[in-house]
């Protein structure tokens, strides 16, 4: 990816605000447009006072759960009796989901200072930076601002590390990405206990995301109620959320808007649109672990997480994908299981093998020799796999299956009557 | 306790109870494949998930708490729904034939069950989407094999190996649909460290990791329904591991071991003796008849020698042990130098046999014909009586046996006591751990372990082990250890070598070989310099405590430091550590023991421990290592010279007359002299003339061999009683085919005091005989009335003449087996001793200073190199039994020589290679391996080979109270074997 776009002027441009200004990569950059004024508001703060103003915030979890993050924090043991920790997910692999990595690239003091402010509200001494394998410019860009900002004496005595992935998807799962920091294989962890009572290594931690935390020194610098006004539809979806679009649209790139904005403004309005002469036949909003809207649900989705639910669908990272007429859903939707089936962990019966024969199933329909009994086989298995798992991996291959299959069996059906050519061998 | 409703029953159960737990209690069956007792819970099989009310999703039961007010439906439609997925996707990648024959001899494969009791059907063959899954397979190993197409993935055998055993040799690799479980990083067990323990195949649930042994020797009907299956004690080592032993055809097909029960010591772990050692019974070289020397002949009602005389008397047509030393022999074969599997498709090794090799040479038979019972029992009773009559009962001596059971050693003892009127009865203790025992009763008047092997999982902080390499020669409690560690625990571990313990130690005190007693002085100076004492322990519970004191000022750190080599600050550092605790354990074995001043030894570090009060408190145990899986109770039933059962003196008349009541004899039968020890009585001046030797085996055991072989050729008459003609058997005049530990029923002390009763599973082969039958009779052919039937009856006489064991019956000790004292029939057993007195006039320790003194041989320039022997994990002892195992001899088919690599490279002599080993006393031939284990001017021995008896160049220099060898120390020479001068072949 090039640089960014020029915002907008639907745009609201909050944490996206100084993307394109190399300047503002650096520490003296940052302090200059206002940067590092929220730490020290906050390091004047008690941490119960932040967890408090997070609260009214509405901030909510931007690494696909959305969690509110105020509540999250506040399940750390008040009481310190043991080390905290934070951990910061910048492992950012979701298909379709490119935003931290902006954030890392261009603004790095923003996420550092959204990283002190959050060790201070749960009191941790420690936090780590886990940054997906694959981002090497990210990860360099970040070391050198952590490295600023130390020369600067800004982070005082809080000992922030980059870590970083080696290339698994699962890694990004907060309990997986705590077993990789610890140097184990990276399998997400039975939850009880959750992080706030046993997380990396053994002690209370809290995980976020990474737009989650850039978010953070905006609330305290503007105050809650600010934060809370940027919304356009359910009161519970506060503030500014980057969108990543992609797929087959005119303009891809990430753009920020308010809460509740529409779907179908994003797509054609910033993005530009399907390529010229084409339509728009389906997207997956919410990154690719999450069910695929149809041409009607897309152009009336409302983009927060109400909205989404509304349409049979989740927020989750804000990964926006978009097919047009041309695109074989079959064939995607392929892709997707096969993404799945190479990226779990291997430890829950269902996930490990339910992602495989998913996946081989699809291949074998796409190669012409599919089964008249396959599609009920498919959603037998995508019922086989939805909410008995560790994580939601396996969940996250059965949703596009069985939306896929709702809503263009026709398709399927096409590859399984023999009326189009095949497209993948045997 | 929370209430919960399950299935519509209601139950309480604790609080940190699982919903699994919970329901198992009520006896509420819920399949679950991933979860194992013991093991870390990981949840990822799936096939446990339950309905609980109120909860959107199906939880794990086997991983989520109960809570009060919980509504659990175990076999709700969407449970059992989930779970007939589960087993469907697993089914997918399985072998649907093996469902087909019963899943290929496997006794109990609980996917299987799960399949076969959710009625779900395997894809056919044809219509598979996914391959099989696959996995390493150690091919060729001789103990262990995968079967990786029926693996299941439920990773128990990872999580065992890792957090039962501590090894981690097993692990996933890859992702997804590719996962598979594997053997280190490139699938060579030996370079992952694997020890063979086989928990990964007592874990497995389909069979995927197996045994080798069975499945070629039995048939899949045998191996699934045995005739019996019975529960026995490991005949190795003092940990007295609890096994099942499997009989099929009236031989033992495998061994597994008993379901987690929590007090048996091993509570389901073995090592790899116990669980592959087990084929030793059946091998061919088993005496099946007895024999008698060729050169006996009855003559007028009498029997009498007619054969040669002088060196021909016991000769025969084999080479001593001393001629086999010199012989060259194979190097160590390749496994050992770090192949890769992957690399060199292995040597299929089951197909060479390799137990023929270390078989008894058929020529050994030679000079003995075979005999009735009958003419055995007659001659050996004559000519004990004979000698008895000519130069008196002090004439004559026996070798009782650490392997045998109470009740045999038991008989033994009291039929040379009651029978032939003499107290020359010992066992080998004497080589093991008679120096602890003179010492803790010197201090502490008592001769076993104060507390168990669980406390130092259970309770203890700090973890002090001095020359014990607990993790080959305890390794099941050198598994809890490191679990122990792992958990928290600090380890200071006080050794020469770099043993694995030592290696994880948090402080390993790698001192020069004996000089044990400046380290813990030194440790104790620095203690009391500090003022870490327990100063209300020493108050209370003690005394003479200012002798030590004013003994252990001249030993600073810094003068330990000149002597062990170990830095003055890490000395300080173990000692602080030792002495803060707060419960600290004291663990030892051989290491301290098996020198010439070993009492010392052992006194110093009870000093250490009693100053600092670090015993008769659960967690701050005093733990000796007891080596053979009976020298406790050997020692226990008096097998010893100077005490009858439970340690009363032999000196004592009122004692006398006890015993002479009980075994219905004048009370003037019985000696009241101390008996000779084995190391005094293999000695010309011994006096000695006739012997009785019960499965021991000293021509190997014993100090410089060369002259111990010479004086068993002198003797008037010898007897063995053993399963194969040993090294000493084959000296004999008799030699009678006992029964092995699988053919009797008897009990066996392990090293903390716990008597556990050991079934018989099989008849003993051809005419050999229960080794109680052989000693009842003889003893009546004595004329010591023995009506004993049964070893149940012998039990009754022992726990009669024995206070700290009159609670003792065979029925109580069913299951986990009694700690004794077991002063009454209701009394529990004791886990740990001392809390309040000790057993002493007084109540209290005492303290003996004690001075250290260089060890008898120290290297000079003749003779550079320090050499200690000891043993190996897959050998037992002399190697009579484990080099008859055909697993356990496949992995260490060979004597060698441990050498540090600088050294050899020195010496120029590179793995495999033979050297030359010569000490003041002899020299043997033996090859190389090269091991940093080993500190550099040091070399190991294991003494478990005939070939290259370590014994041949050891010190028989004794200790002056317990008569124990320096068999860890002697200086010796080692030099090359170059091809230009080879060593006679054979
Ligand atoms: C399979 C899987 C992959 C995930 N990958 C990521 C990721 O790459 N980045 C991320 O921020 N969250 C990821 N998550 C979500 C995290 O588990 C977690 O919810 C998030 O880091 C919490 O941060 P937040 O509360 O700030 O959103 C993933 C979750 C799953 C189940
Ligand atoms: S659902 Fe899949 S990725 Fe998640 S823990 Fe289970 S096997 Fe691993
Ligand atoms: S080999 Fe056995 S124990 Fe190990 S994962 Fe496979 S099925 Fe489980
Ligand atoms: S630890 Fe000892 S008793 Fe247990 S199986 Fe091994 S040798 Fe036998
Ligand atoms: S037994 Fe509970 S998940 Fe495997």
């Amino acid at each position: 990816m090039g640089y960014p776009h020029k915002p907008h002027p639907k745009e609201t441009a909050v944490l996206s605000k100084h993307f394109g200004d190399a300047e503002a990569r650096s520490y003296k950059g940052w302090v200059k447009r206002g940067g590092y004024e929220a730490w020290k508001q906050a390091q004047a703060m008690t941490p119960a006072a932040i967890i408090e103003e997070l609260k009214n915030s509405g901030l909510r979890g931007r690494g696909g759960a959305g969690f509110p993050t105020g509540l999250k924090w506040s399940f750390m043991p008040k009481e310190k009796k043991k080390p905290h920790y934070l951990c910061v997910n910048a492992d950012e692999s979701e298909p379709g989901t490119f935003k931290d990595r902006e954030i890392m690239r261009w603004t790095p003091h923003q996420l550092l200072e959204g990283t002190a402010i959050a060790m201070r509200a749960i009191q941790a001494e420690v936090g780590y930076i886990y940054v997906r394998g694959e981002f090497t410019e990210p990860f360099a860009i970040m070391a050198q601002a952590l490295d600023e900002a130390y020369k600067a004496g800004i982070l005082g005595d809080l000992k922030i590390y980059l870590v970083r992935g080696a290339g698994a998807y699962i890694c990004g799962e907060e309990t997986a990405l705590m077993n990789s920091i610890e140097g184990k294989r990276g399998n997400p962890r039975i939850k009880p206990p959750f992080p706030a009572a046993a997380g990396v290594f053994g002690l209370p931690t809290t995980i976020n995301n990474v737009e989650t935390l850039a978010a953070v020194p905006h609330i305290l610098k503007n105050g809650a109620a600010w934060y809370k006004a940027m919304c356009l539809s359910n009161p519970k979806s506060t503030g500014t959320k980057l969108f990543s679009v992609c797929g087959q649209v005119q303009k891809p790139g990430n753009y920020e808007v308010t809460m509740g904005f529409p779907l179908k403004d994003l797509i054609y309005g910033m993005a530009g649109g399907v390529p010229r002469g084409r339509t728009l036949k389906a997207c997956i909003p919410g990154g690719s672990s999450v069910p695929i809207l149809n041409r009607e649900e897309t152009e009336s989705c409302l983009l927060d997480y109400e909205g989404c639910v509304e349409k049979g669908t989740m927020l989750g990272s804000g990964g926006v994908i978009v097919f047009d007429d041309s695109a074989d859903m079959v064939y995607q939707i392929m892709r997707l299981a096969r993404f799945y089936a190479h990226e779990s962990c291997a430890q829950c019966t269902q996930c490990r093998e339910g992602t495989a024969w998913t996946t081989k199933i699809l291949q074998r329909i796409l190669a012409g020799q599919g089964k008249s009994t396959d599609l009920d086989l498919l959603l037998d298995l995508s019922e086989n796999m939805t909410g008995k798992t560790i994580c939601v991996l396996s969940d996250s291959c059965a949703a596009p299956v069985v939306s896929g299959i709702k809503k263009f069996r026709g398709e399927f059906e096409e590859y399984l009557a023999g009326r189009r050519r095949p497209v993948v061998a045997a | 306790m929370p209430t919960l409703a399950i299935n519509g029953r209601t139950l309480t159960a604790n609080a940190d109870a699982t919903i699994l737990d919970a329901a198992r209690a009520a006896g509420i069956e819920i399949p679950t494949l991933c979860w194992y007792p013991k093991l870390p819970i990981v949840g990822n099989c799936r096939i446990c998930l339950v309905s609980v009310d109120g909860q959107p999703k199906l939880l794990p039961a086997c991983a989520t708490k109960v809570a009060d007010g919980m509504v659990v439906t175990t076999e709700s439609h969407a449970a059992v729904e989930n779970r007939r997925g589960v087993l469907r996707l697993l089914l997918e990648r399985y072998p649907a034939e093996h469902l087909r024959n019963g899943g290929r001899a496997r006794p109990r494969n609980e996917f299987e069950q799960y399949v076969a009791r959710y009625g779900v059907d395997p894809t056919p063959l044809a219509g598979r989407d996914l391959p099989l899954r696959s996995g390493d397979e150690r091919p060729g190993d001789p103990m262990i094999r995968h079967d990786m197409s029926t693996c299941i993935l439920c990773t128990r055998c990872v999580r065992a190996c890792a957090d039962i055993q501590v090894v981690g040799v097993l692990d996933v690799a890859w992702r997804g649909e590719h996962a598979e479980i594997v053997v280190g990083a490139d699938g060579d067990p030996d370079k992952a460290g694997c020890t063979w323990c086989g928990e990964c195949v007592r874990v497995c649930p389909t069979g995927a990791i197996f045994e080798t042994l069975p499945r070629q020797r039995f048939t899949p009907a045998q191996i699934r329904s045995p005739e019996r299956v019975v529960r026995a004690v490991c005949p190795y080592c003092g940990v007295g591991c609890q096994v099942d032993l499997h009989v099929a055809g009236g031989r033992i097909a495998r061994v597994t071991s008993p379901d987690i029960e929590l007090d048996t010591p091993n509570q389901g772990s073995t090592c790899v003796k116990g669980r592959f050692g087990y084929d030793f019974p059946q091998h061919q070289d088993r005496l099946t008849r007895p024999l008698i020397r060729k050169g006996w002949v009855k003559d007028g009602g009498r029997w009498v020698w007619n054969g040669g005389q002088g060196a021909e008397r016991r000769g025969g047509p084999w080479q001593t042990i001393e001629a086999e030393g010199q012989r060259s022999k194979p190097g160590t074969p390749p496994r050992a130098t770090g192949k890769s599997v992957r690399e060199l498709p292995l040597l299929e090794r089951l197909d060479m046999d390799i137990r023929d090799r270390v078989a008894t040479p058929p020529a050994w038979y030679e000079p003995f014909r075979e005999a009735t019972w009958e003419e055995a029992m007659e001659l050996t009773a004559q000519e004990l009586l004979r000698i008895k009559q000519a130069r008196g009962g002090d004439a004559l001596a026996c070798f009782s046996s650490a392997k045998c059971s109470n009740e045999e050693n038991y008989l033994l003892m009291r039929m040379f006591r009651g029978g032939l009127g003499t107290n020359n009865v010992d066992h080998c203790t004497r080589l093991c751990h008679s120096t602890s025992v003179a010492a803790m009763q010197r201090a502490l008047s008592t001769s076993a372990a104060s507390g168990s092997m669980r406390e130092i999982e259970a309770a203890c902080d700090v973890i002090f082990i001095a020359g014990a390499n607990t993790t080959e020669t305890h390794p099941v409690f050198g598994a809890a250890i490191k679990r122990a560690h792992g958990r928290g625990a600090t380890l200071i571990v006080a050794d020469p070598r770099r043993t694995e313990l030592a290696g994880r130690a948090d402080i390993h005190l790698q001192m020069q070989p004996g000089t044990d007693v400046a380290l813990y002085s030194a440790m104790l100076q620095h203690i009391l310099a500090q003022s870490l004492e327990n100063r209300a322990f020493l108050a209370e519970r003690t005394h003479d405590f200012e002798k030590v004191r004013a003994a252990v000022q001249p030993y600073t750190p810094e003068r330990a430091a000149k002597i062990t080599g170990v830095p003055a600050d890490v000395i300080r550092r173990a000692a602080e550590t030792y002495a803060r605790g707060p419960n600290t354990s004291t663990l030892w074995a051989m290491g301290l023991t098996q020198h010439a001043n070993g009492t010392d030894i052992v006194t110093s570090l009870l000093n250490l421990m009693l100053a600092c009060g670090m015993i008769g408190r659960w967690g701050a145990a005093m733990l000796p290592v007891r080596g053979q899986n009976n020298v406790q109770g050997a020692s226990d039933v008096g097998a010893i010279p100077f005490v009858y059962t439970d340690y009363r003196s032999v000196k004592d008349p009122a004692i006398r007359a006890e015993y002479a009541r009980a075994w219905s004899v004048p009370a003037e039968t019985l000696s009241l002299k101390e008996g000779l020890m084995v190391t005094e009585v293999v000695k010309p001046e011994s006096g000695v003339r006739g012997m009785y030797i019960m499965g021991e085996n000293p021509i190997i055991s014993d100090p410089d061999i060369a002259h111990a072989e010479h004086w068993f050729q002198e003797l008037e008459f010898l007897a063995v009683q053993d399963l194969f003609l040993t090294e000493t058997a084959r000296y004999a005049d008799v030699v009678f085919p006992g029964a092995s530990f699988a053919e009797k029923t008897g009990t066996f002390v392990n090293t903390e005091r716990r008597i556990q009763l050991s079934h018989r599973a099989a008849d003993p082969p051809g005419q050999a005989r229960g080794d109680l039958e052989i000693l009842i009779e003889l003893s009546n052919r004595l004329g010591l009335p023995t009506p004993h039937q049964s070893a149940d009856e012998v039990m009754q006489e022992i726990a009669q003449v024995t206070p700290s064991w009159r609670g003792v019956t065979h029925s109580r000790l069913e299951g986990a087996g009694l700690q004794y004292p077991v002063p009454t029939a209701d009394h529990p057993g004791t886990a740990f001793l001392f809390a309040e007195r000790f057993p002493t006039a007084d109540g209290r320790a005492r303290f003996v200073p004690v001075e250290y003194t260089d060890p008898v041989e120290l290297p000079d320039e003749t003779y550079p190199f320090v050499m200690n022997t000891g043993r190996q994990l897959y050998h037992w002892h002399t190697g009579t039994m484990t080099r008859r195992a055909t697993g356990l001899d496949a992995r260490e088919p060979t004597a060698i020589v441990e050498i540090h690599p600088a050294d050899a490279a020195a010496l120029g002599v590179t793995e495999g290679d033979l050297v030359r080993l010569t000490s003041r006393r002899n020299s043997m031939v033996t090859a190389c391996r090269i091991s940093d284990r080993v500190a550099r001017g040091q070399v190991f021995v294991p003494f478990h080979f005939r070939e290259a008896a370590a014994n041949l160049l050891t010190n028989p220099v004794l200790d002056p109270y317990a008569k124990m060898a320096e068999l860890k120390i002697c200086a010796v020479k080692v030099e090359p074997v170059h091809a230009s001068a080879p060593v006679p072949a054979d």
